[in-house]
C-alpha cells in the first residue's frame, strides 16, 4: 500500500501548520486517499492507475489556497502538552499531577524548598500577626477615629508620656473647644476585703463621661451615670468581664451586691464588655468613678486623658489648641508647668508608640529579606532543575507543545511547591506566636492568634513566592535551542551563559540579602545585651523584693501604716539570714518616681524652669546596705532625725555635680518649692551622698536623685528590699514568715527576686532579641543551602571538563581552589552588597540602638567571619567531593 | 456535472444534511454525496476537506477521532447545535431559491 504522507505533507509545506495539526490533516487525507484507493483496485483498476487516481484528488491548485486559515480548531487536548492557547486552564490538574509526581521524584530538592520556604513565610507570617494585633486590628472602642489621648511631657527632663494632674485636666476641661467631650483615667490597686482572704486588685478610677467617650458598652447591668462621679453618688463600682467570671464565677446575682474595697462599700452595677480587654485595659479589675478635686496639687500627675474630638475638629487642631493652653498653664503656674507640654495623640498613635512602629518596620525588612533569601534560593534550585530538564522540555516542544503550555506546567509545580510550603509555614508560624504569647508578659499579645488577616496573608505568599521563584526558571527554560538540547549528552546548561548569569545574580543576592539580615539583628543583639549589662548603680544580684499595701479600714493613717512597716522592717531585720531590710516608696529602677523640684539654701532663687530638680525616693531602715549602694558621704536616717520632724535627705552623686559643684553637700539645706515656685515647708538638711543609680530609661545617664525619710509621709504601697547572707529560697520564706507574723491579712504580693522583677520587665525586649536571632539564623541558613546548592549543581555540571583537568595532570588541590575560587568571587560581591544594605538599614535604626554604633566594626567583623566560614563550608564540601573521584569515572559518567 | 459556484454555494448545505443524523468521516461523506447525487455531484480530497476545516472553524460540525476495534482511528464529524440551527435556515433560503428559480423558469417540479 502507498504511502501518502509525504505527497500530502509536501503540498501542506506552504501553510505553516502547527506540527500537531499538520500530523492530522496529513492522517486524515492519507485515509482518504488509501480509502479511495482500494476502491479503485476493487473496481478493477491496476495498482498503478489507482495510485493516480487517488493522487490526482489532491492536485486542485486551491488546495493551498482552500486550506488557509484552518489552523487551531477547537480540537481536544493532547496528552504531550500541545493543548489550544485558547484553553490554559484546561490541562492544569493534568499539570498539577505530573508536577507532583516529578518532584516526588526528587524528594531532596522538593524537601530543601518546601523547608527554606516554610521557614521563611513562618517568619513573615509571625510579623504579619504583629502587625495586624498592633496596627491592622480595629480598637475594640467605638469612638477610635475621634478619640485623642492626651498627655503631658517634659522634653527638660526627656519624660514621655506622664500623666495629667486633675488641675490641669479641668482647665484644659474648661478651655477646649476641639472636644465634644472628655474623660480621665487613673489607675489604683487596692484590697477588696468581704467573707474571703483579702486581695489586691486593680482598679481604674474614671470620670462618669468614660464609657461614653470611648463608647463601650456594659456587657450586663449598665456603666456610669452621668453625675456619678460626684462624692454623694460615686459608691458604684462596674466589674471588668474577666474578673466577673474569675472571681464571681459569672454569676449574673453580683450585680446590684455590695463589695468592699479599702474599707468602703460599692454597689455593683454592671460588668463592662470582655472586648475592652486589650493591652493595659485588660489588667483591670473593677472600675470605680474618679472624683476629683480641683484642689488636687497639679505637680501630682495621676490622669490619663481622653478627649472625644467634635465630628467638626480635627487631631491637628485639637493640637494647636492644646499648645495654646498649655502656654498660659505655663504662664499662670511656672513652678510646676515649666517645661510642661501637652501631646494629643490618636488612639493608634497612642497604642502603638514610634519605637514600635520602627521595631515592626525593622522586623518586616529582615523578614522580608529573609522571604527574598529563600525565594532566590529556590530559584536557583528551581533553574538547576530546569537546566536538567533541557532535554525533556526540548522533546516536549518537539512533540508540539506550546510555550505557554510549558511555563504553566513549571509554574503549576513552583505553586505546588508554594502551597506546601506555605502550610508548613503556617503551622510554623502558628507555634511562633502561641510561643511568644505563652512568655511574654503583656497583656497585648494575648490577642495573637491566626485569623482570616493572617491565613489571607499566608496564602497570598504562598502564591505569589512560587511566581518569583518559578517564572525566571520557567521563562529561561521555554526558549530552548532544540538542536543542542536533543543531542545526546547536550550540556547547554552549564555552558549558557545566561544560566550561569541568572545563577550568579542569586548567589550574591542570597549572601547579601542574609548578610544585611545578620548585621541588623547582631546590632539588635548587641544592644539588648548592652541594655542588660548597664551597671545599675547598686547590686542587684541576691536581692529580694515585695510590695506589701496598707489599705483601710486597718490602716487609715500615716500612723498606723508607719508603725507597721517599723514593726516589718523590725521583723525582718530578725528573719534568719537576712543582713539588710529595708522599706522604699517603690523599687529602684522599676518603678517611676515622683519628680521635685527645690531651692538651695544660699543660693539667688532662679526662674521658676531653672530651679534645680531630682527624682524622690523615700526609704526606711537600711536601704544603701540592703541595695550595696556605694554610700559616699555623710550617712542615712537615724532616731534623731525624728525631732526635727525628717526634715532629712540624701542626694545622689548627680545631684552634687549639678547643684553643688566641687563642694561637699553635707550641712547644707535646701527647701521643696510650691506651685508658684516659692520655697515652702521646712529648710532640708543634707546628710548624706550616694552613688548614682538609674532610672527606668536605663539608656539614660543617671538622674539626679533626692533620698528622703520613709517615715515623714509613709504610704499606702511599700516596697521591701531584703538582702540575706542565705540562699534566695530559703530567705524568701523567711520573708514571706516575718510578713505573716506581721498580719496574715495584708496584702502582699509575690517575693520575688529583683533580677526576676526585671526579666518580668523586660521579657518583651528579650522575646524580640529571640526574634530577631532567629530570623537572621533561618537568613543564614537558607543562604548557605543555597550557595551550597549552586555550587554542587556547577560541580555536577563541570564534572567532565574537571575530569578532563585531573586527567591531563591537575592536582586536586587546584582543582578545589579553582572551584572555590569562582564561588567566593560570588560571595565576595554579595559580601560587599550586604554590608552597603546592612549599613544603610542600622542607620535607619539607630535610635534603637543603645552601646553600638551603626557602623560598629565588632559586629561586622563577627557577620563576616560567620559569612566566610558558612560560604567556605558550603563550596568546599561538593569540591572536596568531586576531586575525590577517579577521573575515569568521572569521563565514562558522560 | 453542474456548475462549479453552484455546487460550491450548495456544498455547506449538503455536508450539513447529511451529518444531521450521524457523525460521519469524509471519505463517508465523499460517497454519500456521489450515490445519492447519482454521480452528478463529487468532492475530491482537496474541496471537500478544506470545506470540512472550514465548517468546524465556524462551530457548525465538530471533528472527533474516533477509534473502532480492529480499525485505525477516523476523524468524524458531527452537527453542533449550532450547525443545526444553520442548517435549518438555509434549508428555508434553499427552498425559497428553488420555488423562485422554478416560477420564473417555468420548470416545474417533479
Amino acid at each position: 500500500m502507498p504511502d501518502w504522507r509525504y505527497a500530502i505533507a509536501r503540498r501542506l509545506e506552504g501553510l505553516c501548520l502547527r506540527p500537531t495539526r499538520e500530523a492530522e490533516v496529513v492522517e486524515e487525507l492519507a485515509q482518504h486517499l488509501d480509502d479511495r484507493y482500494h476502491e479503485h483496485l476493487s473496481a478493477g483498476a491496476s495498482d498503478e492507475s489507482a495510485r493516480r487516481e487517488a493522487l490526482a484528488e489532491l492536485d486542485d491548485a486551491n488546495l493551498v489556497r482552500e486550506l488557509t486559515g484552518i489552523d487551531r480548531p477547537p480540537s481536544e487536548p493532547l496528552a504531550l502538552g500541545g493543548g489550544s492557547r485558547d484553553h490554559l486552564g484546561a490541562g492544569l490538574w493534568q499539570d498539577v499531577r505530573y508536577g507532583a509526581r516529578l518532584l516526588a521524584k526528587e524528594p531532596g530538592a522538593a524537601f530543601v524548598i518546601v523547608v527554606t520556604l516554610a521557614l521563611a513565610i513562618a517568619s513573615n507570617a509571625i510579623v504579619f500577626g504583629f502587625t495586624d494585633l498592633l496596627i491592622l486590628r480595629p480598637l475594640p472602642i467605638g469612638n477610635t477615629e475621634r478619640l485623642v489621648t492626651i498627655y503631658s511631657i517634659n522634653a527638660q527632663h526627656s519624660q514621655d508620656r506622664q500623666a495629667v494632674s486633675v488641675p490641669d485636666f479641668l482647665d484644659i476641661k474648661a478651655q477646649s473647644a476641639s472636644f465634644e467631650d472628655m474623660s480621665a483615667m487613673s489607675r489604683e490597686q487596692l484590697s477588696l476585703t468581704g467573707s474571703r482572704e483579702p486581695r489586691a486588685i486593680q482598679a481604674a478610677y474614671v470620670t462618669a463621661s468614660h464609657f461614653r467617650v470611648w463608647d463601650v458598652p456594659a456587657f450586663k447591668g449598665r456603666t456610669f451615670l452621668p453625675g456619678e462621679d460626684q462624692p454623694a453618688r460615686s459608691q458604684v463600682a462596674v466589674l471588668s468581664h474577666r474578673f466577673w467570671t474569675s472571681y464571681f464565677a459569672g454569676a449574673e446575682s453580683v450585680i446590684n451586691r455590695t463589695i468592699t474595697l479599702n474599707g468602703r462599700s460599692y454597689a455593683v452595677v454592671g460588668i463592662l464588655t470582655p472586648a475592652i480587654e486589650i493591652g493595659n485595659i485588660g489588667e483591670m479589675d473593677i472600675w470605680l468613678p474618679l472624683e476629683m478635686r480641683a484642689s488636687a496639687p497639679r505637680d501630682e500627675q495621676s490622669l490619663v486623658v481622653f478627649g472625644l474630638l467634635k465630628p467638626s475638629a480635627t487631631v491637628e487642631g485639637a493640637k494647636i489648641e492644646l499648645k495654646m493652653i498649655d502656654d498660659r498653664l505655663q504662664r499662670a503656674y511656672p513652678a510646676t508647668n515649666t517645661g510642661r507640654q501637652l501631646l494629643a495623640l490618636s488612639l493608634r498613635e497612642s497604642t502603638v508608640g514610634r519605637s514600635t512602629r520602627v521595631i515592626l518596620a525593622m522586623l518586616a525588612i529582615v523578614v522580608g529579606l529573609v522571604l527574598l533569601v529563600a525565594c532566590a534560593n529556590v530559584a536557583t534550585v528551581m533553574l538547576a532543575r530546569a537546566s536538567t530538564r533541557r532535554r525533556e522540555i526540548a522533546v516536549r516542544i518537539a512533540l508540539g507543545a506550546s510555550r505557554a503550555r510549558l511555563v504553566r506546567q513549571l509554574v503549576a509545580e513552583g505553586l505546588l511547591l508554594g502551597l506546601a510550603s506555605g502550610g508548613f509555614g503556617l503551622l510554623l508560624a502558628y507555634g511562633g506566636l502561641m510561643a511568644f504569647k505563652s512568655l511574654s508578659m503583656e497583656s497585648y499579645f494575648r490577642q495573637l492568634a491566626i485569623n482570616r488577616n493572617l491565613l489571607t496573608f499566608v496564602l497570598g505568599l504562598s502564591v505569589i513566592a512560587p511566581v518569583l521563584f518559578g517564572v525566571v526558571p520557567a521563562l529561561q527554560s521555554s526558549r530552548p535551542n532544540l538542536n543542542e538540547d536533543l543531542k545526546e549528552g547536550g550540556r547547554d546548561a552549564a555552558s549558557s551563559v545566561r544560566g550561569n548569569r541568572t545563577r550568579a545574580v542569586m548567589v550574591v543576592a542570597q549572601v547579601g540579602f542574609a548578610l544585611a539580615v545578620l548585621i541588623v539583628s547582631s546590632l539588635i543583639v548587641r544592644t539588648v545585651i548592652a541594655l542588660e549589662r548597664v551597671p545599675l548603680g547598686f547590686t542587684s544580684r541576691g536581692l529580694l523584693t515585695v510590695q506589701v499595701r496598707f489599705d483601710p479600714p486597718k490602716y487609715t493613717d500615716d500612723d498606723a501604716r508607719l508603725r507597721a512597716v517599723e514593726s516589718i522592717l523590725d521583723r525582718l531585720a530578725a528573719a534568719p539570714g537576712v543582713t539588710a531590710a529595708s522599706a522604699s516608696s517603690g523599687l529602684p529602677v522599676l518603678d517611676s518616681e515622683p519628680m521635685r523640684r527645690f531651692a538651695v539654701a544660699g543660693q539667688p532663687l532662679p526662674q521658676p524652669n531653672h530651679l534645680p530638680w531630682a527624682f524622690e525616693a523615700a526609704t526606711l531602715g537600711d536601704y544603701s546596705r540592703a541595695l550595696e549602694l556605694r554610700m559616699l558621704e555623710g550617712r542615712m536616717w537615724r532616731a534623731v532625725d525624728a525631732a526635727s520632724g525628717w526634715n532629712v535627705a540624701v542626694v545622689n552623686r548627680e545631684a552634687v555635680r549639678r547643684y553643688w559643684p566641687a563642694r561637699s553637700p553635707i550641712g547644707e539645706h535646701l527647701s521643696i518649692v510650691d506651685q508658684a515656685g516659692r520655697p515652702a515647708g521646712d529648710a532640708i538638711e543634707i546628710v548624706g551622698v550616694v552613688d548614682n543609680v538609674l532610672s527606668a530609661s536605663v539608656d539614660e545617664p543617671a538622674p539626679p536623685r533626692l533620698y528622703r525619710p520613709l517615715a515623714r509621709r509613709p504610704l499606702t504601697q511599700v516596697a521591701f528590699l531584703i538582702r540575706g547572707s542565705v540562699e534566695v529560697s530559703a530567705l524568701a520564706s523567711s520573708v514571706r514568715e516575718a510578713l505573716r507574723t506581721e498580719d496574715r491579712e495584708l496584702a502582699v504580693s509575690e517575693v520575688r527576686t529583683f533580677a526576676e522583677g526585671v526579666k518580668r520587665r523586660t521579657r518583651t525586649r528579650d522575646l524580640i532579641m529571640a526574634l530577631f536571632t532567629s530570623f537572621a539564623a533561618i537568613g543564614l541558613i537558607v543562604a548557605i543551602a543555597g550557595v551550597y546548592g549552586v555550587t554542587v549543581f556547577m560541580v555536577s555540571q563541570r564534572r567532565h571538563e574537571i575530569g578532563v583537568r585531573l586527567a591531563l595532570g591537575a592536582t586536586a588541590p587546584g582543582v578545589v581552589r579553582l572551584i572555590m575560587g569562582r564561588s567566593f568571587r560570588l560571595i565576595g560581591a554579595g559580601v560587599v552588597v550586604g554590608l552597603l544594605g546592612g549599613w544603610a538599614i542600622g542607620l535607619m535604626m539607630h535610635s534603637l540602638l543603645f552601646g553600638v554604633g551603626a557602623a560598629d566594626p565588632f559586629t561586622y567583623a563577627f557577620v563576616l567571619a560567620v559569612v566566610a566560614a558558612g560560604g567556605l563550608l558550603a563550596t568546599y564540601l561538593p569540591a572536596h567531593r568531586v576531586v575525590s573521584i577517579d577521573p575515569v569515572i568521572a569521563l565514562k559518567r558522560e | 456535472m453542474l456548475d462549479r459556484e453552484l455546487k460550491k454555494g450548495s456544498a455547506e448545505l449538503l455536508i450539513l444534511s447529511l451529518l444531521e443524523d450521524q457523525p460521519r468521516h469524509g471519505y463517508d461523506l465523499s460517497k454519500l454525496i456521489e450515490a445519492r447525487s447519482g454521480g452528478v455531484l463529487t468532492f475530491r480530497v482537496a474541496s471537500l476537506y478544506p470545506l470540512l476545516y472550514r465548517l468546524e472553524k465556524r462551530g457548525w460540525i465538530l471533528g472527533r477521532w474516533i477509534e473502532k476495534a480492529g480499525q485505525r482511528r477516523r476523524r468524524y464529524y458531527r452537527l453542533t447545535p449550532v450547525g443545526a440551527n444553520v442548517l435549518a435556515s438555509q434549508r428555508d433560503t434553499w427552498r425559497e431559491f428553488v420555488l423562485a428559480i422554478s416560477r420564473v423558469t417555468g420548470v416545474e417540479h417533479a
